[in-house]
């Protein structure tokens, strides 16, 4: 009987944290629309969110890139393809890979860093003290790392594909032998419109997804540091869950649209 | 004139506030004593409306702030300024950006009109010249008053302190109490300050409330409190803070 308690008291907790969530994310798009002084905010959350993390992705993409070069090449060589390689190191990064890596690079990166904040704002009373200066912290604190997760991640996607490409085109001509025109011109005449729009779509709700999660959780932050750390834990690995659950999805629903 | 209303309020199982009832005149100092975890805090953060009660009124020169919401809510939350336990002050931010917050976020005064006005705020509580200086590099005393200085920016008619004096160095704790008393006397203000420690109650209220097991035990003016001192420390404040507990 305490086994059942305890399973039912976690989904309880489970379906309360969803609630949350969700709540937290229509007020969150409530408060983008209601007037506020938050552009110096929005562009320093940008900075952070984007900027800030060129490096990371950048050698991230690259090695990746690099990867995905080598495994494709030695999978069709004996098949006489490895000139094609251009084209699908191109399509995995712009469909799947850089999505998927700069997704999860940012739930590690800044959803931990922003539920650490929140958190931190919590438990010394910071979040109570904006309320009592008329300021909504969802407004004040949700809003700008919204945005800035919505606006940067697909630029951070933009970026990872070039640099992927770049990796890949590195062992492609280096490596493998394959012509520098040839890689260059598959990796470009390969992918369609779709799939860079698909991409693109994928890493803004990703975005959408790490900044709810990680904010939700630390505005829930109670009593000590002890929970701001369980917070940054739950933040980074609830985003990436859910970023790998969407990622399904999309695959699915991205190919019944195809 | 702030008039709270047979005030109830439980967390879990645990009964802070217990039909406590209180008027407040206007233009004083009011102190409320009680032990450490009582509920004193709780009692402030349902003044402002950052908490809700289960059940009572809190009237504000007249209206019911326990049922105001958004834009009413907001609009009444000008009249206040708080100064937290442990300053709640913006560790992101430096002292200058801490003090004009309200008036950024409020006002169109541009950034030289709003440094003029938070360097005099700072020169109230007597931190001129600490304008660029950033928080994690003041005192306990200064963030104190730099939180105080904030609280006084947007010139509210209600000041809330939450142990004021907590977190201070004791040889700056006369010089807290001497400014919050210097502050009262100038801004004629209405203000609230919650401590666990009477002697600082003397120093800076008007009149002494004792917070007991979720109620206002008695409210008497200073004279008075000191009159009866040794009666309200054994039958007020060794005893425990929950209202269930006998």
């Amino acid at each position: 009987m305490p086994f059942f308690i305890m399973i039912g008291d976690k989904i309880l907790v489970f379906l309360r944290h969803l609630g949350g969530i969700t709540i937290l994310f229509f007020s969150t798009i409530y408060w983008i629309f209601q007037p506020s002084r938050l552009r110096e905010n929005i562009f320093a959350q940008m900075v952070f969110v984007g900027m800030d993390s060129l490096l990371i992705i950048g050698v991230t993409s690259l090695l990746i890139g690099m990867v995905t070069a080598w495994q494709t090449g030695l999978a069709i060589a004996p098949l006489g393809g490895k000139t094609y390689i251009g084209g699908v190191v191109a399509i995995a990064l712009i469909r799947e890979m850089s999505p998927l890596i700069v997704g999860l690079m940012c739930a590690g990166r800044v959803g931990s860093s922003f539920a650490a904040e929140i958190g931190s704002m919590k438990i010394t009373e910071q979040i109570d003290a904006l309320e009592s200066l008329a300021v909504e912290p969802v407004q004040y604190l949700v809003v700008p790392r919204f945005l800035a997760c919505l606006v940067m991640t697909p630029a951070l996607v933009i970026f990872a594909n070039l640099i992927g490409l770049f990796g890949g085109w590195l062992v492609a001509t280096n490596n493998l032998g394959v012509e520098s025109a040839i890689y260059i011109n598959h990796a470009i005449n390969y992918p369609k419109l779709k799939d860079i729009y698909f991409g693109l779509t994928k890493a803004t709700v990703y975005g959408m997804v790490t900044a709810i999660i990680s904010c939700y959780r630390g505005f829930v932050v109670t009593g000590g540091t002890e929970d701001v750390s369980r917070a940054t834990t739950f933040a980074v690995v609830f985003s990436s869950l859910a970023i790998l659950l969407a990622d399904y999805f999309f695959s699915v629903l991205f190919h019944l649209l195809s | 004139m702030i008039k709270i209303s047979n005030l109830n309020k439980k967390f879990g199982e645990h009964n802070v506030l217990c039909g406590l009832s209180l008027d407040i005149n206007p233009g004083e100092l009011i102190g409320i004593i009680g032990p450490s975890g009582c509920g004193k805090s709780v009692l402030l953060k349902h003044i402002i409306g950052l908490l809700k009660p289960d059940s009572g009124e809190i009237f504000i020169d007249g209206m019911d702030i326990t049922k105001l919401k958004g834009k009413d809510l907001k609009k009444i939350r000008f009249s206040f300024g708080m100064v937290f336990q442990g300053g709640a002050l913006f560790d992101s931010l430096t002292v200058e950006e801490n003090v004009g917050f309200g008036l950024k976020q409020h006002t169109d005064l541009n950034d030289e009109e709003i440094r003029k006005i938070v360097s005099e705020k700072l020169q109230l509580v007597g931190l001129i010249g600490t304008e660029d200086v950033r928080i994690e590099e003041l005192s306990g005393g200064m963030k104190k008053r730099v939180a105080l200085a904030r609280a006084i920016v947007m010139n509210p008619r209600i000041i809330l302190y939450d142990e004021p004096t907590t977190g201070v160095d004791v040889a700056m704790i006369d010089n807290v109490n001497s400014l919050i008393r210097d502050l009262q006397e100038r801004l004629k203000v209405t203000s609230i300050a919650v401590t666990h420690d009477l002697q600082n109650a003397y120093k800076i209220a008007d009149r002494i409330a004792v917070f007991h097991q979720g109620k206002i035990a008695c409210v008497e003016n200073v004279e008075e409190m000191k009159k009866r001192e040794g009666e309200i420390l054994e039958k007020y404040m060794r005893t425990p803070a929950d209202c269930q507990i006998k």
